[in-house]
């Protein structure tokens, strides 16, 4: 897959590379991988405007960790883009605001290259539930009531099937009538 | 040998390079631990003789070298004379011509009562213990190498050993030998002893007696030990050891962990596993139907990796959630949510979606993600997973 980040050397045309490349530019709700442009519109997480100038090396908006991919963002023109440090279960990565005839990518060996048209966004990463893990205690104790829902259910069941011979029994007694005297 | 102590029992706080030596310390008996390849015997036995004599013992008559620690656990019942209560399920670990092997070189006679007390940080060291300058950075090192020696290799090991064990209802069948002692329950090798013990020598303030000597020489040259008072089980280390980067035991094709003699453990990020879920291709019907939670999500985990959610979530039989949606943003290809209940134990929801680039091999990679069972929608779903509405998700341009 052709990148902008294999292509380019330090001070290349950047938007040049992206036309040739023919990465489309969008300005609406995009995501790559688990990475999503938002428009600050729709998000309205409050951040501010962003400061600090992307550089011509890139930044790397969600770094490769145990065999993931960096998430690369590049910039031509006037983009700012300021990290957004929250809790380590926040899933807000920072702000992005691409200025008016700019252009920002982002670059995913993976994914392949988007374009990010002027605008402000945010930027977020998926989230993902992580299963409950137990303790050996906790599971004997789940197991154990299990069981006992498992017995009371039988229980209930045989119950039920009792109740309903007995009835069964007593409608057939009530349709034999004694004659009284 | 040169008492470093002054007479009163009162030692200077560490200095600035003692405390340098504290991780070097731990990397040295971290690497003990998760040591392989063959084991110095000759060390190991001159060890075991200091730490006999240095009790006030004499040495062991056997000496007796076996090849993993469920050859050594057994060969430890056998010793006491439990040969009658060693399973069946034990036996079977080990391949044919080792579990022979264990039985030839194991004598039976004079059972043995007990294991001997073996003391690494003996009483002595008051002071030391009671000076929190010292306290606290040796239990830091005690619990550091503790953190990386227990789920790489000693945890795992301990509970394959002790899970085959003979139970009550064994030791019923055979009254009088299930009133023996079972010396060969897995022995902890004290490494966070050991390590504390090796870090006070390098520091100088605290010189081993020569049963602490014999101690630290075992731990350095051989695997679990089991010392009776007149014979030695010694085992070797592992040939193959296997961990994922967390540092815990993983392999995902083969055993995790080989001994040479032939016994191996299975292991999934942790988690131990029987050998055909992770060698063989086991039908995702009998892996989603495994009874143990943990070893059934490891194997549905496995099969997700080899054979695609896609397939794992058609065959299994999982009930689906809501309806199909096409993805928004990408055309051709949908998002399904399942119901995991019975994978996970919990009320959690499986969103099934697909890349939207093509893989270098021109197939799609498929993703499975885990969100709250309160949500009943695919498109919803995505749109928790980054915090919007799912109208708001809906008008997403592209994906890639």
């Amino acid at each position: 897959m052709k990148l902008l980040s294999n292509v380019r050397s330090n001070g290349a045309d950047l938007a040049h590379l992206a036309a040739e490349l023919d990465i489309p530019t969008i300005a609406g709700l995009q995501h790559q991988g688990d990475v999503s442009v938002i428009p600050a519109a729709m998000a309205a997480d409050g951040l501010g405007r962003p400061t600090a100038q992307v550089p011509a090396a890139g930044v790397a908006v969600v770094r490769g960790e145990a065999g993931g991919h960096t998430h690369l963002l590049l910039a031509s023109g006037d983009v700012r883009y300021d990290v957004h440090d929250g809790a380590a279960d926040d899933i807000t990565l920072g702000s992005l605001e691409v200025g008016e005839g700019a252009t920002a990518w982002l670059d995913h060996p993976e994914h392949g290259n988007t374009g990010i048209a002027p605008g402000l966004y945010v930027l977020r990463r998926k989230r993902e539930m992580a299963p409950r893990v137990f303790t050996p205690e906790t599971r004997r104790k789940r197991e154990q009531a299990r069981k006992l829902a498992r017995k009371q259910a039988v229980r209930d069941q045989a119950a039920r099937e009792q109740e309903a011979r007995e009835q069964a029994e007593r409608e057939q007694f009530a349709s034999v009538r004694f004659v009284a005297d | 040998m040169v008492d470093l102590r002054p007479a009163h029992g009162h030692v200077p706080p560490p200095t600035a390079e003692q405390q340098a030596l504290l991780s070097a310390v731990r990397d040295e008996w971290v690497a003990h631990g998760l040591a392989t390849g063959p084991a110095d015997r000759a060390a190991a036995e001159a060890g075991v003789r200091d730490v006999y004599l240095g009790a006030g013992r004499r040495p062991p008559e056997h000496v007796i070298w076996l090849g993993s620690p469920m050859a050594g656990s057994i060969g430890a019942d056998i010793r006491a004379g439990r040969r009658a209560l060693v399973t069946r399920r034990a036996w079977r670990t080990l391949p044919e011509a080792s579990a022979d092997a264990v039985v030839g070189r194991v004598p039976e006679d004079d059972p043995e009562t007990d294991l001997i007390m073996l003391d690494p940080l003996p009483s002595d060291l008051d002071a030391l213990e009671r000076d929190p300058r010292w306290s606290g950075p040796l239990s830091r090192l005690g619990r550091e190498v503790a953190a990386a020696v227990e789920p790489g290799l000693d945890e795992p090991v301990g509970s394959a050993v002790d899970q085959v064990a003979a139970t009550w209802q064994d030791a019923e069948r055979l009254p009088e030998v299930g009133a023996l002692p079972r010396l060969g329950a897995h022995r902890p090798r004290m490494l966070r002893q050991l390590a504390q013990l090796a870090y006070l020598e390098r520091c100088g303030v605290w010189e081993p007696d020569r049963h602490g000597r014999g101690l630290l020489q075992v731990g350095r040259s051989a695997g679990e030990w089991w010392p009776m008072r007149n014979s030695v089980i010694l085992t070797e280390r592992p040939t193959e050891l296997h961990h994922d980067t967390e540092g815990r035991l993983h392999h995902p094709s083969g055993p995790a962990v080989r001994y040479p003699d032939g016994w191996c453990l299975w292991a999934w990020h942790g988690v131990l596993v029987p050998r055909e879920i992770v060698e063989d291709d086991v039908p995702i019907a009998r892996a989603v139907s495994l009874r143990n939670s943990e070893q059934r999500r490891c194997a549905v985990e496995i099969l997700a990796g080899r054979a695609g959610w896609r397939r794992v979530v058609t065959e299994s039989g999982w009930p689906r959630v809501g309806r199909e949606a096409p993805d928004p943003g990408n055309p051709g290809q949908v998002l399904s949510l399942w119901c995991v209940e019975e994978l996970y134990d919990d009320h959690l929801h499986l969103l099934l979606m697909t890349n939207g680039t093509l893989e270098r091999d021109g197939t799609r990679r498929e993703f499975g993600e885990l969100v709250p069972g309160w949500i009943r929608d695919p498109i919803q779903a995505a749109a928790w997973q980054i915090g919007l509405t799912s109208d708001q998700y809906h008008e997403t341009t592209r994906r890639t």
